[in-house]
């Protein structure tokens, strides 16, 4: 990290104020829903385990996610209590503190994303790599069975997903990942057509390098700066695909705090008590525009010939 | 081209036959399979009933077997019957299209009312406060999924113009309603109850046509035949809307047929939300309840969909710009 990239960032920067913008939310969400690694360790799972240790409360976050509370004069339970300095955000129709459940569910929707997308964008890499450099009839093949992966609607491969295994974020995730793949391979593939003729390449070849040493060393730097862009606009379609899911089929979902599950309990009183379904909505689209726009920055600053539809 | 054109349907069926066989094993692979669901309304006891249930079904057959059947149903264009109501898929569907094309149309005619008018207009006062303005519209609604704007819309409709649209089975809102509540047939109620995710849906899809659009014209302003029209004194409106907008709006014409299919398919949560007893809602509900041929039916109805609409869109590109040559 030289002086120039500092300046080069810095600019970047100025020449994109949204993007930074949208940058900022979201690192603070995800600052935010991170928490004190735990001594505690094992494969990752979602959503307190994300990276292969336990996470313990999120720094944004005052209370657990299911803890409940009582009124101090009536001392019943503190159902659909208003936004006051002890509950930011009021509480909900079991007396939980709406705050802490939009937190933990920024640490729900957040790490499925990223998961989602990691996952997906190796898959869609590699997919893509191989199909536009060996073409022909590998490339034929896996582009109509990337055809056939694209026809099937991404809440439907989602709710078969849960349906037909048993339902966990974890499985969630693959299949998000699944979903995003034929997105990521096709720029893949199309970048990558436009460099498999570079004279580097021939000349690698002509070297005798390996396939598998030309696709990794030669071709694969070409496609960063794309696929991060892919990366970040399909991080928001992950958010709305998971919210989406957990609020149209509630029963279905694993039951941790989640966006889009409080979006489908605050429904029932909505009329009445608008706060939850408000909060709730508000995080999701938060989210989704915040991914967004950071992917709209970034196609500018990195590839300008990738313009948006 | 005839050649092109006849590879090219060749390859469309063998993509649907990927489909096909994906969605079938897919299904297939479930360890608990859709008779938990079905024998549960069958007396006596429940081993025999699955059992019973699943010879009836055919699930009991080796999976070749079923599989070789299925194919050949499709190729006659049977889709086979739903497990639960067991009514044919088809009708089933064609039943159910009507509600989801009518949808559909009025969400594309907002989002066309809408997107070009505002396209042309930040395209023509580049970086003023108008474009600033519906640039950002556009990205508020491209970011606002489309489920949390049917809710705010409700809330805000319900508190501020006392008006919610006349769904019955609105204040206990089951996340999934029995499909089987129709469309009002009344016109105006009917209308009542499109309004809103017509409105929402037609946002989001205006949002995209406007934002491709001022890219389009601002690309096409540029041009020297523009230069040429302003030199000869032409009113702004004759150059934008003559000379301008025509050229810009070809490539839109197709975006906009292309969204027809995302929007008969992807309005399952509007659909959902709003009680509309469309084709989302249909293939939700199969989902939902393990009717495998409801699920197959209409996975290779989007399919061939998306398909077929990729070709015509290929096929109407090389028809309307001489340049494009497919070998």
């Amino acid at each position: 990290m030289g002086r120039r990239r500092l300046r080069a960032a810095l600019r970047a920067l100025r020449r994109k104020p949204l993007g930074a913008l949208a940058a900022a939310v979201a690192l603070a969400m995800l600052v935010g829903a991170i928490g004190l690694p735990q001594p505690r360790f094992g494969l990752p799972d979602l959503p307190d385990r994300p990276l292969g240790f336990e996470m313990g409360r999120p720094f944004l976050a005052r209370y657990g996610p299911e803890d409940f509370f009582y009124d101090e004069e009536t001392g019943r339970l503190a159902r659909f209590q208003s936004p006051s300095g002890r509950h930011w955000l009021g509480t909900d129709d079991k007396g939980r503190d709406v705050w802490a459940r939009i937190v933990w569910g920024t640490r729900r929707s957040l790490f499925l994303a990223l998961w989602a997308l990691g996952l997906g964008t190796v898959g869609g890499t590699a997919v893509g790599i191989v199909s536009a450099y060996f073409l022909g009839k590998t490339d034929l093949l896996l582009q109509r069975l990337m055809d056939a992966l694209q026809a099937f609607p991404p809440l439907l491969v989602l709710m078969l997903a849960v349906s037909l295994v048993e339902p966990s974020l974890r499985v969630l995730a693959v299949a998000l990942a699944f979903v995003s793949v034929p997105g990521v391979q096709r720029v893949v593939r199309s970048v990558v057509l436009s460099v498999r003729n570079e004279p580097y390449v021939e000349a690698a070849r002509a070297m005798g390098a390996s396939h598998l040493r030309i696709m990794f060393r030669h071709v694969l730097p070409n496609v960063t700066a794309p696929v991060m862009v892919v990366f970040s606009v399909g991080l928001g379609g992950a958010v709305l695909a998971e919210a989406g899911l957990s609020f149209i089929d509630p029963s279905t979902v694993p039951q941790s705090a989640s966006w889009g599950l409080m979006l489908a309990e605050g429904r029932a009183f909505m009329f009445e008590h608008p706060h939850v379904v408000l909060a709730a909505g508000g995080a999701i689209a938060l989210a989704v525009m915040a991914f967004n726009l950071l992917g709209d920055a970034l196609r500018d600053l990195l590839d300008p010939r990738l313009r948006p539809l | 081209m005839l050649r092109y054109l006849l590879s090219r349907l060749l390859l469309n069926l063998l993509v649907l036959l990927l489909v096909a066989s994906l969605v079938f094993l897919a299904l297939r692979l479930s360890p608990g399979d859709v008779l938990e669901a079905a024998a549960q309304g069958v007396q006596g006891d429940p081993q025999q009933a699955r059992e019973a249930v699943r010879r009836s079904l055919g699930l009991d057959r080796p999976l070749w077997d079923q599989y070789r059947d299925y194919l050949s149903d499709l190729v006659r264009g049977d889709l086979g019957q739903s497990f639960r109501t067991r009514s044919p898929v088809l009708e089933d569907i064609g039943e159910r299209i009507g509600p989801s094309l009518e949808l559909g149309l009025l969400q594309l005619a907002v989002a066309l009312l809408i997107g070009v008018p505002a396209g042309v207009a930040a395209a023509v006062r580049r970086d003023t406060w108008a474009d600033y303005a519906l640039r950002g519209a556009a990205t508020f609604f491209l970011g606002v999924p489309a489920f949390v704007l049917a809710i705010f819309a409700l809330l805000g409709s319900a508190r501020y113009l006392g008006w919610t649209p006349p769904i019955t089975a609105y204040r206990d809102l089951v996340p999934f309603p029995p499909f089987d509540t129709p469309a009002p047939e009344d016109p105006w109620a009917n209308l009542q109850v499109m309004a809103l995710p017509a409105l929402i849906g037609g946002l989001g899809t205006g949002a995209i046509v406007m934002r491709f659009l001022r890219s389009q014209m601002l690309e096409v302003l540029a041009q020297d035949y523009i230069r040429t029209a302003w030199a000869k004194g032409l009113a702004e409106r004759l150059v934008v809307m003559r000379h301008a907008l025509r050229n810009a709006l070809l490539p839109v014409v197709t975006v906009a047929g292309l969204m027809m299919g995302a929007l008969v398919a992807g309005n399952v949560v509007l659909e959902a939300i709003f009680l509309i007893p469309g084709l989302g809602l249909y293939a939700v509900n199969g989902v939902r309840q393990n009717d495998y041929p409801v699920v197959q039916g209409m996975t290779l109805l989007v399919a061939s969909f998306l398909v077929f609409v990729n070709l015509m869109v290929d096929v109407v590109y090389a028809w309307l710009d001489p340049r494009i040559r497919y070998a």
